[in-house]
């Protein structure tokens, strides 16, 4: 197997990724696009890990996993909280930091 | 040794082109799952289906981890994404009462410019993949020599760190005189080698993992046990009624 | 340099050696002293509200236990001083190499001075015998501990101790303690008591810790810190608009400096072979292993971070918004920390400074300039100040100048023993005007004082004594110090050749400043204890926890002096000086191979005479001009005046100029008649009294509205204007550009995160094909 197969792919379904945080208007769905991210990024730790023979890359991919349940934690928190003081997710409804 | 690797060995004495033919075949096959159920993940209109996609495209994150010989995140992954992280989700889906079926209003009118970043972006990395790492092969080595010392073998087959960390059994020997490892003398290899006893094949990295994660990395691990502590509190506070 | 001194006594060698490990308890463990204030800042903070006293009992135990390791700490110094055997000490640098600054001017006139070459001075040094009466160096204790590791470059944390470091101990806890005291009157009843005690706690640990740090690393984390906790207590009461403005342009105002901070240490780790080390880049400098172009710019940069810290010109803006903070915060800043911690850090790095910031084809160091402009232009903006407070600050600041130009030209134990000195009146003059502001609940001294000394005798009697130390009057504190800053000068050939240059100019303007001080205590003074009380409500003297600090700062005021009588002082032998002469320079200055020579110059009696007769000139026009004319003008009309009415200030034009001059003519009777007749009898007084009417006529007159007039051309364009402009100007750019970039800010987060992915993929993609 080539490393880059590994890569190309990691690549592919993190602009997958930020294709959907960019266009998504539910707040749920934005939170599942960063996961694809997120997992984009633990390919290519493995990856590499696999590449120069080593478990640096494991470790790390099973740090970013629990970071990643702790960011959808609070993130659907947020959400949650969202939902409750507007009744809507709707991200594009939220521009409260327009100058 | 990957886990397909061994699998294929063990039954059909397969050529190490073999094993890669066979390797390769099954990334595509997960690739290509992955990519159309990423893609659906976030394009579909319904949550609940983004969420079953969501599902099939982590599944083939673990498989990939299982096929790059990273079985211990391949399981991680399976329990902490599917089994956890893939139910809040639904939960959020409930609690936030989006519609079930389809519902248009997910999608944001804005569509052209997130797929333009996403293309560039997908050009940008590709190219700076495929020049920089061109060809570079992923050799799972075969098992490394040193991990196996059975207790009787001829001198010609043992791995050179135990020639070299055992001179006195070896001295005067010729590569055909068989030997016997004595108990005590193999028992002081254990640093440098890895035991392994015939017919228990250990397999997977869990071992080095553990001793990184334990050893190397406490700090990290500790702070991201205090992390996920802090956002179990967090998420408690910002998510409750007053 | 084998630490050769340039002194006047005879053939000197200083044994090649710069630290030790090993010494006396307090002087290894020194980092006790800044870790009590630093627990007690927390301790306050957690439990203070909850103790009796708000946890003003809390800092004041901590900063008295520290107050009693400093002076155990400098026990210990004065015996590690003379009876260490410095056999054992160790330098890191080895300097059989040729010296590169031994052909510096200066050292190479103090060698045939000396009448020997180096070489006859280095082969005494090595036998330590015959003809060579080898002096004792000062070998500073170092404790350090491996901090972390990065690369091959270990950082340590650690303590130096040494003279100026000793000194600095005793100063800081001293007055620390004092305000501490202090403020449990001061501010009792604030709705932030507990508060302001835990800062003032922190404020005096960073102090302190700054004081004994042992690498440049450490040095910028307590000054930043220093710096914070002046920001919080000059900002104590942020609720009031100006407060939180001063804080901020205090705050700000630094920043501008640490940049220099910044990029001068980074440029002396990278100089000096990757080493944060105090002694180790002293060592180098001195050596001549760090370049000359590395400690030019590592000056530069350095001084502006001095600059902002010391309140030197051009950055000294901030320093008296800075009075917007509680007055025991004034004290503290003005006496022992904050602004002191500019002038240490010169001190420190010595070497860096004095062979860095030689002005290239002169041998004018750079920071004798900045001081000697600092030592007038403070002065004089003190003169059209109304805020009590204000005028002690632009004091301050005309004081700081002095250290620096005294620094400047080489006097580097002149400018520690006047940085000593104030540290001690000073303070004691910010407390008393604090105590009479407390009294009568404003600062204004037009407004809201006068006549205080009926009303408070002791705080009167203190700030007296406190400003004729100031105005260096014989034999108060300020006069030792300032007379040696003055000799140091070397100006019009004073100091017999032993200072290191002629810097007339800077002792022209030593002596201007001298002038100027006296007379703007002279008509603060005035101002506050004298005349009618032109407040409101009953003033009365404040409660003894007030007092008492007052009392013993002016005993300070009064004595600190004593402990630097120049050699030669009443025994007339300047060549041996004996047991109780110059004893602070023995202590305090480092002789050893971390440091430059630093010159000695001969005590001149001719220049302290002048000096003193031209430091009461100042106070006489003052005295004149207020205590005789508003005075009595005050009494003619029967109104509570502060200034003629037709005075210097508010005459413009031929007519009114003329009206003055007459007024003024005609009140020269009565100074001729009160201070001259009263003084001088004989012949002289018709001589004097002719002199007076037809030379010094014009020139009193002519002085005193030029001083007035240029201060206040000062404050209102050169303080005021300009410099003020330049930062108004750049916020009124940033809010012009603010308004045009806003309209892009439509507050959709996608639409930002959008721009940000495109915009960092654009930038990969550059750097990819740029490679």
């Amino acid at each position: 197997m080539l490393l880059n197969q590994f890569l190309l792919l990691a690549a592919a379904l993190f602009c997958l990724g930020v294709y959907g945080v960019l266009t998504r208007r539910n707040g749920v769905l934005v939170l599942m696009s960063v996961e694809l991210i997120l997992n984009a990024v633990n390919i290519n730790l493995v990856a590499f890990g696999a590449f120069q023979d080593n478990v640096v890359g494991d470790v790390f991919a099973v740090f970013v996993i629990a970071v990643a349940a702790a960011e959808v934690g609070v993130g659907l928190a947020m959400v949650l909280l969202m939902y409750r003081n507007r009744k809507s997710i709707d991200f594009t409804e939220v521009d409260m930091m327009r100058g | 040794m990957t886990l397909l690797a061994q699998v294929a060995s063990d039954f059909n004495e397969l050529t190490s082109s073999e094993v890669d033919i066979a390797q390769n075949i099954a990334f595509g096959m997960i690739a290509a799952v992955m990519l159309f159920s990423a893609f659906r993940t976030v394009t579909t209109a319904n949550v609940v289906h983004a969420a079953l996609y969501l599902v099939i495209v982590l599944a083939g994150v673990a498989a990939l981890f299982i096929l790059l010989g990273s079985d211990f995140v391949g399981a991680t992954q399976v329990l902490v994404y599917i089994g956890a992280i893939i139910v809040l989700f639904l939960f959020g889906i409930m609690l936030t009462k989006a519609r079930l079926g389809d519902d248009e209003s997910v999608e944001s009118e804005r569509r052209g410019m997130g797929a333009l970043v996403g293309i560039l972006l997908l050009v940008v990395m590709g190219y700076a993949l495929v020049d920089t790492f061109e060809n570079a092969e992923l050799t799972f080595g075969e098992p490394e020599p040193i991990a196996y010392v059975p207790t009787e073998v001829t001198v010609g087959d043992v791995p050179t760190p135990v020639l070299e960390a055992l001179p006195d059994v070896f001295a005067g020997l010729g590569d055909d005189d068989e030997v016997t490892i004595s108990q005590a003398d193999f028992d002081s290899l254990v640093p440098e080698v890895q035991r392994r006893v015939p017919g228990a094949e250990v397999f997977g990295n869990n071992k080095q993992i553990a001793d990184s994660i334990f050893s190397q990395y406490i700090v990290p691990f500790e702070a991201v046990s205090v992390l996920l502590l802090a956002a179990l509190i967090g998420a408690i506070v910002v998510a409750r009624k007053e | 340099m084998t630490g050769l001194l340039s002194s006047f006594l005879a053939v000197e060698a200083v044994p090649d050696v710069s630290f030790t490990t090993e010494a006396n308890w307090f002087l290894e463990n020194v980092w006790i002293i800044p870790l009590l204030p630093i627990l007690s800042f927390f301790a306050i903070l957690f439990f203070g509200k909850r103790l009796p006293q708000g946890g003003a009992e809390i800092g004041i135990a901590a900063v008295g236990l520290a107050f009693v390791l400093a002076i155990l700490t400098n026990i210990a110094w004065l015996d590690h001083r003379d009876n260490f055997d410095y056999h054992d000490g160790e330098t890191r640098t080895h300097l059989e190499k040729h010296d590169d600054h031994a052909e510096d001017e200066h050292a190479s006139a103090l060698l045939e001075v000396d009448g020997v070459t180096e070489s006859v001075v280095l082969s005494f040094a090595e036998e330590g015998a015959e003809g060579a009466e080898e002096i004792h160096p000062s070998v500073a204790v170092i404790s350090e501990r491996s901090w972390f590791t990065n690369g091959d470059v270990d950082f340590t944390a650690g303590t130096i101790v040494d003279g100026p470091v000793a000194l600095m101990l005793f100063v800081v806890t001293t007055i620390s303690l004092l305000v501490h005291i202090y403020s449990t009157d001061y501010v009792s009843g604030d709705r932030r008591y507990t508060h302001f005690f835990a800062f003032l706690s922190l404020f005096t640990g960073s102090m302190l810790a700054y004081v004994v740090s042992h690498n440049i690393l450490q040095m910028i984390v307590t000054w930043e810190l220093v710096g914070l906790c002046s920001f919080a207590l000059i900002g104590h009461w942020w609720e009031e608009k100006p407060n939180s403005d001063a804080a901020l342009k205090a705050f700000l105002t630094n920043r501008v400096g640490d940049i220099g901070l910044l990029v001068g240490m980074v440029i002396l780790f990278f100089s000096a072979g990757g080493t944060f080390d105090v002694v180790e880049i002293n060592e180098k400098a001195v050596s001549g292993e760090i370049s000359q172009t590395a400690l030019t710019w590592a000056a530069i940069s350095l001084t502006a971070a001095v600059m902002s810290k010391s309140g030197q010109f051009v950055l000294h803006t901030w320093l008296p918004d800075a009075m917007a903070g509680p007055t025991p915060v004034s004290a503290l800043i003005h006496a022992a920390t904050l602004v002191v911690a500019g002038v240490f850090m010169i001190a420190r790095l010595y070497p860096v400074f004095w062979y860095g910031f030689v002005i290239p084809g002169s041998d004018i160091n750079g920071l004798a300039l900045i001081g000697s402009i600092t030592v007038v232009f403070g002065g004089l903006l003190a003169f059209v100040q109304n805020d009590i407070k204000k005028v002690l600050a632009y004091s301050t600041v005309s004081q700081l100048g002095y250290m620096v130009l005294a620094l400047g030209v080489g006097a580097w134990t002149a400018a520690l023993f006047h940085l000593f000195t104030h540290a001690f009146f000073k303070a004691g003059l910010f407390l008393g005007s604090g105590s009479v502001a407390h009294s009568v609940h404003s600062f204004d001294m037009k407004k809201d004082m006068g006549g205080m000394r009926k009303f408070m005798p002791t705080t009167f009697k203190t700030f007296i004594i406190c400003s004729i130390a100031l105005a260096g009057v014989f034999p108060f504190a300020g006069f030792w110090s300032k007379d040696e800053i003055l000799v140091g000068t070397g100006g019009f050939g004073v100091g017999a050749g032993k200072a290191n240059g002629e810097y007339t100019l800077m002792l022209v303007m030593g002596l201007v400043g001298a002038m100027l001080t006296g007379a703007y205590m002279t008509r603060c003074i005035y101002l506050t204890f004298f005349g009618e009380f032109r407040g409101h409500g009953h003033p009365h003297e404040s409660g003894p926890r007030i007092t008492i600090p007052l009392i013993i700062l002016s005993v300070f005021a009064f004595g600190a002096g004593f402990l630097n009588f120049p050699p030669g002082f009443l025994t007339g032998d300047a060549k041996k000086p004996s047991f109780w002469q110059e004893r602070f320079g023995h202590f305090v200055e480092p002789l050893a191979a971390y440091f430059p020579p630093i010159s000695h110059s001969v005590p001149s009696w001719w220049l302290a005479i002048i000096a003193s007769v031209i430091g009461l000139i100042g106070p006489a026009i003052a005295y004149f001009y207020y205590f005789v004319l508003v005075d009595r003008k005050a009494k003619e009309t029967g109104e509570k005046l502060t200034e003629l009415p037709n005075g210097p200030t508010t005459s413009v034009g031929f007519l009114k100029a003329g009206h003055t001059l007459l007024v003024n003519k005609y009140y020269l009777d009565h100074l001729y008649q009160n201070v001259i007749v009263g003084f001088t009898k004989g012949p002289l007084s018709k001589a004097a009294y002719w002199f007076n009417q037809n030379v010094l006529d014009g020139v009193v007159d002519e002085a005193g509205r030029t001083a007035v007039r240029s201060g206040n051309f000062i404050y209102r364009y050169i303080d005021q204007g300009a410099i003020e402009g330049v930062v108004n100007g750049s916020g009124r750019a940033s809010t012009s550009g603010g308004q045009g970039l806003r309209k892009i800010q439509t507050g959709k987060v996608q639409q930002y995160a959008a721009l940000l992915f495109a915009g960092a993929t654009v930038l990969a993609g550059i750097f990819m094909f740029v490679n």
